[in-house]
């Protein structure tokens, strides 16, 4: 849940609103989906890896 | 925070398995990292060596004869200090030690061994936990040890250790005492009151001992003063249960102050009585002020950082660190026990300087007053028993904190409504009686007292996620959002944008928006102040960037460093600025491109008119046709290539840059793009209109020019359009040249031109005229007719 101060900071009325905060973690499903074995590879932006993507599945 | 289970059973029944008891406290929100045995070994057993031969084919191996009580078992032992009679820890065949060690029957050198006879450090104590006797030889056991029972309930590591990573609002679980009430919220336990008793003299320690606080950043600090102690190894269940919770013991009264901290949460400090000078000071340091600290370190340190003094000098970093001068020494007969809180962000900001201890974490955190007082008498009634201390009595003391409850109304129908639950009235009840706090009901609303020891729990909110977590997060039922969600529309312009720089060749990158100073400064002309971070990781990513150059530039770099030339990337990411008091960040479009072009086109290089296309074709898809064009307006960047660089103009407004890198500190060919998506989005205009197509033939014409290097085919092509008026469809640059047959510092540029209108075809004559015109003009402008 998002801390009432943060709302507020943000223009909205925490006695109003509540905010839901998550993370789906997409680097992650991206691993399993296509084998990727270590995360950082996704951040290293080696061509080698990028022009693997150049493709539909 | 390392819990000993048996530390903690001491203040609460308990009956459940490590595993249970860690997955339980998970879902109540404190996540374990690990639940294991202290002594993770099997099959060991009291043994007593009744034999003792030396080894026929070795000069260090002895055989012996060990009686384990149901057998008598030969084994073949290394250790110097195997002899007659010794009771030792045999680890069976079969027995499994820390790191996967088998212990198997088998022959060394020739002569049979049913076993080991092991040392402590096998047991898999931490290295920093054993003793110079520990690392030469295999454990002695007491003499009265039983032959048979076993070693590791003999010498009391019959325990367990849950190893938490708490966050950081729970600085409470970061002692014994928390971890109790925690765990009796969970089971529905009373915690067990702690002992507290102790004599003391008739003395008052206030007739010779005064504090004074001189700073606001000491909200409450007690003295107690302790006589006659005698220093000697801690009891065994101290020292193990320290040792469980990540603690080096060292005598009994520093295992005292160190147990207690552990029960407690308040970090003591224990001063030897006698090298003090009837006083202690807590003030702020002055700049520049040395202290010799405990691990006979000279720290210099600043006004920021709170220390004690004698009076004179500085003799303790407080909450951080103690100073040698006063430390507890085997001759240590008097002590002062310090007992107080200190400002948890100047504690924190010294740490970071010095040192991180178990106190620095504990006052970062914030602590409760009461547990100060508690941490003084739990002191006195340990020392008492077990270093034979006499109390003094009285206690010197400043206390400003307040030590009452927190309260906190709030309504049941808030805590459904923030959950999205409907809990019953006596549910949510129930939950704070578990949890010891007290309430009474009034109406809808809940008056709740929440005792010092919770102080992070300060708003409505805290109270409700006391109520999700203990009730039970597992107990929610899954449900799938009733809303529709639908992606916004700057969002879905944002995905067209970047599907359409995929097919024009490009791969997208992921890039960190941080980068070091330096950058954040260059590729860019713009007036803005860089916004730093406080407290960077490190020196590489120390600051929001403005451009996103700096971040492809850094991509380009790592890629050419792999032998990897042919770099054709871009990215939608966002760049961050400060502009006198105001913060903003804008979304931008980033691409880089050298070496070779596209798959299809191998052998040929990135040029300029490569990046400049690409602009184009986004500028087009997006509906700016006509209304942009490449100027050169304000001054280019120093990092870019002087005369390959342009501005992207859209209604006369600079939206971005497109160039080369200056070949002075590129020494490749790249070529980026920026563009800030806000600016150029917000003058959008709306749907598109068809155009009618003229049914007259257009007619078309080539012309070339040559112009100076330094002018632009912008230049050019605007003073055509101009001289043209409306007859003319369409301009565009075919051709740039330079070399044989053209002048030095020369180009020439050649042009198709475009001409008709829709409602007749134009005669050459006409066109004729509006050619001259251009040639007249551009000839005022300095250019000739290539002929």
């Amino acid at each position: 849940m998002v801390h009432p101060n943060v709302l507020k900071m943000n223009g909205y009325d925490p006695e109003k609103y509540t905010g839901f905060a998550f993370g789906t973690g997409l680097d992650r499903l991206a691993m399993f989906k296509y084998g990727i074995t270590d995360i950082r590879l996704l951040y290293q932006n080696d061509v080698r890896f990028l022009n693997q993507f150049d493709r539909m599945d | 925070m390392k819990l000993s289970t048996n530390f903690v059973k001491d203040y609460i029944d308990i009956n459940v398995d490590l595993k249970t008891l860690a997955e339980d406290m998970t879902k109540a929100g404190n996540e374990y990292d690990s639940a294991e045995n202290f002594i993770n070994a099997t099959n060991l057993v009291v043994g007593e060596v009744i034999e003792c031969e030396m080894h026929p084919d070795s000069d260090h191996l002895h055989v012996c004869k060990v009686n384990i009580g149901t057998e008598i078992l030969q084994i073949v032992c290394g250790a110097p200090n195997v002899r007659i009679g010794l009771k030792v820890i045999v680890a069976l065949p079969g027995a499994v030690l820390p790191g996967e060690f088998k212990i198997k029957a088998g022959k060394i050198r020739g002569i049979e061994s049913n076993g080991m006879l092991c040392s402590i450090a096998e047991l898999g104590l931490d290295s920093k936990f054993l003793k110079p006797e520990d690392k030469e030889g295999i454990h002695e056991l007491p003499n009265e040890a039983q032959v048979g029972e076993d070693p590791i309930k003999l010498m009391q590591m019959d325990d367990s250790v849950i190893d938490f990573e708490l966050t950081a609002n729970r600085g409470d679980l970061l002692s014994i005492l928390g971890m109790a009430h925690e765990i009796g919220a969970i089971y529905d336990k009373k915690v067990k009151e702690i002992d507290l008793t102790y004599n003391e003299t008739k003395e008052d320690i206030n007739n010779n001992f005064k504090v004074e606080v001189n700073t606001e950043n000491c909200s409450i600090f007690l003295a107690k003063r302790v006589e006659n102690v005698a220093i000697k190894e801690s009891p065994t269940f101290i020292r193990n249960r320290l040792m469980a919770s990540g603690i080096r013991p060292i005598n009994n009264v520093v295992d005292i102050s160190n147990y207690v901290m552990l029960e407690t949460g308040q970090p003591l400090h224990y001063y030897d009585a006698d090298t003090l000078k009837g006083m202690l000071e807590i003030r702020m340091a002055q700049n520049g002020e040395k202290l010799i600290t405990l691990d006979e370190i000279e720290r210099n340190l600043s006004s920021e950082d709170i220390v004690i003094s004698d009076g004179e000098k500085a003799i303790g970093l407080a909450g951080v660190m103690g100073g040698l001068d006063t430390e507890i020494t085997e001759n240590t007969k008097n002590i002062i026990i310090e007992s107080a809180i200190f400002e948890p962000v100047k504690i924190r900001k010294t740490s970071k300087d010095i040192l991180r201890s178990e106190a620095s974490t504990r006052f970062e955190k914030g602590l409760d007053p009461n547990r100060t007082y508690m941490a003084i008498e739990r002191s006195c009634n340990l020392l008492e028993k077990y270093a034979d201390a006499k109390i003094v009595g009285g206690l010197v003391k400043y206390d400003t904190t307040n030590l009452n409850d927190t309260k906190i109304d709030i309504t049941f129908e808030k805590i459904n409504k923030v959950l999205g639950l409907k809990i019953e009235k006596e549910d949510i009840l129930d939950v704070f009686r578990k949890l010891g706090f007290t309430y009474e009901v009034e109406n809808e609303t809940i008056h709740v007292s929440v005792p010092k020891r919770r102080i992070d729990i300060t708003i409505p909110e805290d109270l409700i996620e006391e109520v999700g977590r203990i009730y039970g997060v597992d107990n929610i039922e899954g449900k799938l959002p009733e809303l529709p969600l639908k992606q916004g529309s700057y969002n879905k312009i944002l995905r067209k944008i970047r599907n359409k720089m995929i097919d024009l060749g490009l791969n997208e990158t992921l890039s960190y928006i941080l980068v070091n100073d330096r950058e954040a400064q260059k590729y860019t002309a713009d007036e803005f102040e860089i916004i730093p971070l406080l407290d960077p990781m490190t020196e590489e990513r120390n600051t929001l960037r403005y451009s996103m150059i700096p971040s492809m530039v850094k991509i380009y770099e790592y890629n050419k460093a792999r032998n990897q030339k042919d770099v054709s990337i871009f990215e939608i990411g966002k760049g961050f600025f400060k502009k006198g008091e105001e913060y903003g960040e804008n979304t931008k479009l980033c691409a880089l491109m050298t070496g070779e072009r596209y798959l299809g086109l191998k052998g040929k290089k990135v040029d300029f008119y490569d990046i400049k296309g690409i602009t184009e074709e986004i500028l087009d898809y997006l509906g700016y046709n006509g209304r942009y064009s490449f100027v050169i307006k304000n001054q280019i960047p120093q990092e870019f290539h002087p005369y390959q660089t342009a501005e992207i103009s859209v209604n006369n407004d600079i939206v971005g840059i497109v160039g080369k890198l200056h070949p002075g500190n590129v020494k490749e060919d790249v070529y980026v793009l920026e563009i800030n998506l806000d600016k150029l989005l917000e003058k959008r205009t709306g749907n598109m209109k068809y155009k009618e197509i003229s049914k007259f033939p257009s007619v078309k014409k080539d012309l070339a020019v040559i112009v100076d290097q330094d002018i632009t085919s912008e230049e050019i092509a605007k003073q055509i359009k101009k001289s043209a008026g409306s007859l003319l469809i369409e301009s565009k640059v075919f051709d740039i040249y330079t070399g044989t047959g053209i002048e030095e510092n020369k180009k020439s540029i050649a042009y198709s031109l475009e001409f008709g209108t829709s409602d007749r075809t134009l005669t050459d004559e006409e066109i004729n005229a509006i050619l001259e015109k251009i040639i007249m003009n551009l000839e005022k402008q300095g250019a000739n007719l290539r002929k």
